[in-house]
């Protein structure tokens, strides 16, 4: 009994581990290879203070928990803004210092690390396994709801497109950097929080029990119990966990080769999940009340039709009211008022100067192109005005308002959104998330909401989806609200990615390359959905190298050379110069 | 459009360059190819004649490099016909169709940067015959000059257009019959185009290779092709011969 | 923390010297060997440290079993480690590539995570009777002295053995065909395509001359003492270490700086305690990405290894084969 109860125990322990893992790296896509390192600095914190200076339980939990997430938000500052390799390398470092200077110290044990007795809580004694087990298991079930919560929230919503495609993210006004470092803490103070516990459980403290390999078993764990999916976990743990007294007592191993035949089992199975089955047991989205129910087979639409552009079209729904910008008539724009003005914008890579002293007005209501030969500089134009790369010089001011060197997603706050040449829409999100994700201003985007008010945070989503159906019926796709983006064709995600940033709301909506990539009836349809939007009354800006595609499109063309702007005007006017001939398809 | 340097350059038909009568050498019908979800070809249909030089024009994205990507073996086609001396090369690797006597310089990153420029030119001669290196090295040399005078030299130190050289050099290096060039007039000097263009047909002209070639100079390009297809949105919008492309007023319906 | 472990003396500072020289050779063959393979392939091979522990492990039971002398061992020792790299990259890594494209560098590290632990276990299980290890026997040890350092034939042998084979190693990349293959793979694998050059088998010769370098360092190492299952770990993240630090560097470079750590390893014995050797180590690794991390915020865009082999890994997955 005390021995199931003890595998109990231990099945809870990890499972907080796994949870905290799942969050950070299953729907934050962090790779953290320091969970072992984070449970150590929870659990010596406890056998330290309650063994060599007689602290209580709980004064010492709290120290230990508070100690990681200290050191959890110092990590995740230096290693969140660094691409995947280093992420990984940085957090591996760490795990390696720490459990090296932990094993170092004869202050701390060394090697041999710790033992604390006589741990309990205002006198519950924490000694044998079924005393542990409320403790763990309330442990557990919390830091498993919190989870829950935060994954399958809005704010879950916006770490699954962080993990999937993050400049995509930043650039529907969401600040990935503050999204990662929050939850990054918050994971690192479970896994502390976790090592606590799991120091309650064994009464020690050692390097060997929060070295490396088990921080490899917790990534195993999260992944093969399904990443994203907080039950899949379970599941994980439990097999794993389990997999021990099942070569112990059904194929009757020795105790030290159980454990042996452990780790060659959970190694086999993540080599076995990664080729078979990557999204795990329990894949992303799935949960214990919706097995029952057949999930409906997706439309044929979704299927052999794909890429058959679709024909009716819904008018476009009218934007909402907020504070954001001055909200224009609903009236045709042909010159009134410049949404954007970029004087002087000047930026160099290198010895090469991309765009030189460019300046130029978006007026509200038109369709401005920018074409020009190749490294004329245009789509560096994009990146330089929405804040991706910083200008050298220049200003650019939208609505008036100077938005020099602001973030891009503040950018996108302010009123202004784009597209991306290569779509970017979020693979493993369906296209109505997708498209949710575009909706700003949403009270399940800040953490706190989740829990202090959750009613609010409910009915805000329901609103938002309704709104995101609209723009689904714009774009003549609400059958396919339910699909996994990322098994769409080329044209539907450019759709897609463009009802996403409609989404926005924003005024001004910049455009990479929308006819590329696609079947010319694709195009008409494309050409049709952006007239219609303008039409409503948004600015719009496009790159373009397909000049049909210009021609049919936009008000106003604007020619650059070699990162300035030359000439602007009608198409027709800019095509019948010649010295704009000899420059576009160049000279003898 | 300006026709000035017409005169200067006469343009060589077809038969002088294919004594042999070998016909078509590449033959591609109902190409499809893509990355990933995107499809970028939809439909082509192009084919080479031994000797002759072919030219693809059209607009950035228009599936251009895609197509000759897929022709040379980088990119595995998603359907449609390569046929290259009568054989079905749909999906043949790269190394078999070098072997086969087929080059391709690449419009970016043409060069390996990081290793000498003799380094460079051995690579480029990985599966020629050891007999024949010498000869071949020699004539690159006196092609490109400036090779010569600098063969330890770090190829990325190279100028943009002496790189554009050296790539064609090392191109040579394996004896070619059928070169596939992508936009080689792209990030060079007015100047130095002119030269490596002359330079081509030059080669063309001595040894019979057939060439087909990705560009978005028009001027540049109709000093040396006989014919040009045109590309729109990953398909064929047409088919133009040099005289009916030098008579046109202007490209903007092509892009 | 502070107080030494060892006096500074000369002839304790030559003991150490050799100390390291010979230890940094045992590095430098895993940095070399592991740094070709996540240059050129732009693998995260992590599984690196199975194929080490097997080559010992083997080495030491074909002595045990069929009383192989030293020499014959370490060949067979070798020869095993290098089939089952290959395996792992024929079976597990170019699949996974080919089918995810630009997206496989993660799922690989992950499947090598995999493919580590499995193999630790493995081989602790399959020598689990004989206690978990094996002896290197084979090799007559005796002591050598000279000047005023205190070392062994043994010990002597795996520093010449070990610079052999990287001087090998670093004239075949330098000098010959298939050296430069490797490089111009290695530096731009797209135009390597357009060069016929067969990536898919210049991975494996790369995983071949890779593994091979490290199992013979593995012989030697397990020779000076034991083999055991997770002696590779050690090892490997110290070859991680070098490799970043290191980048895309000429072998021999590469192996100058693992052997700068194997100094830096038995050189702060004099300052630190011998517990902490390992620690400072890995303390320059998060040292030097910090380092990153603040250079990179202010602006010095670097080329970073991560693109570049993202994108070889994109090339390879869209292949005609």
């Amino acid at each position: 009994m005390q021995l199931t109860v003890s595998y109990l125990d231990q099945i809870l322990v990890l499972l907080i581990f796994t949870v905290a893992l799942n969050l950070v790296m299953g729907y934050a896509g962090v790779f953290n290879a320091a969970a072992g390192a984070f449970g150590a600095i929870g659990g010596y914190s406890l056998v330290w203070l309650t063994a060599n200076h007689g602290w209580a339980f709980i004064p010492a939990m709290l120290v230990g928990v508070a100690g990681t997430a200290v050191f959890g938000l110092l990590v995740g500052y230096a290693a969140l803004r660094l691409q995947a390799l280093w992420l990984l390398l940085l957090t591996l470092a760490v795990q390696l210092v720490l459990i090296g200077t932990l094993s170092g110290l004869t202050s701390l044990g060394g090697s041999t690390g710790l033992q604390t007795s006589n741990l309990n809580i205002l006198g519950y004694q924490l000694v044998e396994p079924t005393q542990v087990l409320p403790v763990v298991a309330v442990g557990a079930v919390v830091v498993f709801g919190l989870c829950y919560r935060i994954g399958e929230s809005p704010y879950g919503r916006v770490l699954r497109g962080i993990r999937d495609d993050e400049t995509a993210t930043r650039s529907l006004g969401k600040n990935t950097f503050s999204y990662k470092l929050i939850v990054f803490t918050l994971t690192a103070a479970m896994a502390g929080f976790g090592g606590v516990l799991l120091s309650t459980d064994t009464t020690t403290a050692s390097p060997g029990l929060y070295g490396f390999d088990v921080s490899i078993q917790v990534i195993a764990m999260v992944i093969i119990g399904g990443t994203a999916n907080m039950f899949g976990s379970v599941i994980g743990v439990t097999l794993v966990v389990l997999s021990t007294p099942f070569f112990e007592n059904v194929i009757h191993l020795s105790t030290n080769v159980a454990s042996l035949a452990q780790g060659l089992a959970y190694g086999l199975a993540l080599v076995i999940v990664v080729f078979f089955r990557p999204q795990g047991i329990i894949p992303e989205g799935s949960a214990p009340w919706r097995w029952r129910r057949r999930t409906p087979a997706p439309p044929s639409g979704a299927g052999a039709g794909a890429d058959a552009p679709v024909h009716s079209r819904a008018p476009v729904p009218a934007p909402l009211v907020t504070d954001r910008a001055p909200r224009p008539g609903a009236g045709q724009g042909d010159g009134g008022d410049r949404v954007l003005e970029v004087r002087g914008l000047t930026k160099s890579f290198g010895g090469n100067k991309a765009v030189n002293d460019l300046s130029f007005d978006l007026r509200r209501g038109q369709i401005t192109a920018l074409i020009g030969p190749n490294g004329a500089g245009k789509t560096t134009v994009f990146n330089l005005i929405t804040g991706a790369i910083p200008a050298d010089t220049g200003r650019v001011r939208l609505f008036g308002r100077d938005i020099t060197g602001l973030r891009p997603d503040v950018i996108t706050g302010l009123g202004m959104a784009r597209s991306f040449q290569d779509v970017r829409v979020f693979p493993s999100l369906t296209v109505l998330d997708n498209i949710m994700v575009g909706i700003q201003d949403q009270p399940g985007d800040a953490m706190r909401n989740l829990f202090a008010h959750p009613g609010l945070v409910a009915r805000a989503e329901r609103a938002a989806r309704e709104r995101a159906r609209e723009w689904l019926r714009f774009i003549d796709m609400e059958p396919l609200a339910g699909v996994r983006a990322g098994s769409l064709g080329f044209g539907q995600q450019k759709l897609v990615a463009l009802a996403r940033i409609l989404a926005t709301d924003s005024e001004v909506l910049l455009l990479d390359e929308p006819g590329s990539g696609i079947d010319h009836a694709w195009i008409d349809q494309m050409i049709a959905v952006v007239k219609q939007v303008s039409e409503a009354g948004r600015t719009v800006c496009i790159v373009e190298h397909n000049l049909e595609v210009v021609g049919r499109l936009a008000d106003h063309v604007c020619f650059m050379e070699l990162g300035r702007l030359t000439a602007e005007g009608g198409f027709t006017d800019l095509t019948s110069d010649p010295r704009l001939t000899e420059a576009y398809f160049g000279t003898v | 459009m300006a026709q000035s340097d017409e005169t200067a350059v006469a343009p060589h038909s077809n038969p002088e360059r294919d004594p042999d009568g070998r016909g078509t050498l590449l033959e591609v019908s109902g190409l499809q190819a893509g990355y990933g979800a995107k499809q970028v070809v939809f439909d082509v249909s192009l084919n080479v004649g031994a000797g002759e030089i072919v030219g693809i024009v059209g607009h950035n994205g228009a599936g251009k490099t895609t197509t000759l990507n897929s022709i040379f073996g980088i990119l595995r086609p998603r359907g449609g016909q390569i046929t290259y001396r009568g054989e079905n090369i749909a999906g043949r690797t790269c190394h078999k169709n070098v072997l086969a006597g087929m080059t391709l310089v690449p419009s970016e990153q043409f060069v390996f940067a990081d290793l000498s420029v003799a380094e460079n030119l051995q690579l480029g001669a990985l599966w020629t015959a050891a007999a024949k290196r010498a000869a071949l090295l020699d004539s690159v040399y006196q092609i490109f000059p400036v090779i010569k005078d600098n063969l330890r030299q770090r190829a990325g130190q190279f100028s943009g257009g002496q790189q554009r050289m050296l790539s064609i050099g090392m191109a040579l290096m394996a004896d070619p019959t059928f070169m596939l060039f992508d936009e080689p007039s792209l990030g060079l000097a007015p100047a130095v185009t002119i030269r490596v263009f002359d330079t081509l047909r030059q080669l063309v002209a001595d040894r019979g290779i057939s060439v087909l070639i990705l560009e978005q100079n028009m001027p540049q390009l109709l000093r040396i092709v006989d014919r040009v297809y045109v590309m729109r949105s990953g398909r064929i919008a047409g088919e133009e011969t040099v005289e009916e492309l030098r008579a046109r007023e202007h490209y903007w319906d092509i892009f | 923390m502070a107080t030494a472990a060892l006096p500074f003396t000369v002839a304790n500072l030559e003991q150490q010297l050799a100390t390291g020289l010979v230890s940094g050779t045992g590095y430098a063959l895993v940095a070399v060997g592991f740094g070709l393979i996540i240059t050129v392939t732009g693998r995260f091979h992590i599984a690196y440290g199975v194929t080490y522990a097997l080559s010992a492990f083997i080495a030491g039971q074909t002595g045990l079993s069929w009383g192989l002398p030293f020499p014959a061992a370490l060949v067979f020792g070798v020869v095993v480690a290098v089939a089952v790299a290959a395996l792992m990259e024929s079976l597990v890594y170019w699949p996974l590539n080919r089918r995810l494209g630009a997206a496989a560098l993660m799922t690989i590290f992950i499947a090598s995570l995999g493919l580590s632990t499995a193999g630790e276990n493995a081989i602790a299980l399959l020598w689990n009777g004989a206690g978990g290890s094996v002896n290197i026997s084979g090799f007559a040890v005796a002591a050598v002295h000279f000047l005023d350092v205190y070392t062994t034939n043994l010990a002597l042998t795996s520093f010449f053995t070990g610079w052999a084979a990287l001087l090998a190693v670093a004239a075949v990349i330098r000098w010959t065909k298939l050296g430069r293959m490797i490089r111009a793979v290695r530096v731009n694998q797209r135009l390597s395509l357009a060069m016929g050059i067969n990536p898919r088998a210049v991975y494996l010769v790369v995983f071949v001359l890779g593994t091979a370098l490290g199992a013979i360092g593995a012989v030697f190492t397990a020779a000076q003492s034991t083999a055991t299952p997770d002696m590779g770990s050690t090892p490997i993240l110290y070859a991680i270490t070098v490799s970043f630090i290191a980048g895309g560097a000429a072998p021999l470079v590469v192996a100058a700086v693992a052997v700068g750590v194997g100094l830096l390893e038995s050189l702060s014995i004099f300052v630190f305690q011998p517990q902490w050797s390992q620690v400072v180590v890995f303390a320059c690794l998060l040292i030097y990405v910090l380092v990153k991390v603040v250079r990179e915020n202010m602006g010095t865009v670097r080329t970073v290894r991560p693109a570049k082999t993202a994108e070889a890994v994109e090339t390879a997955s869209q292949l005609c084969s």
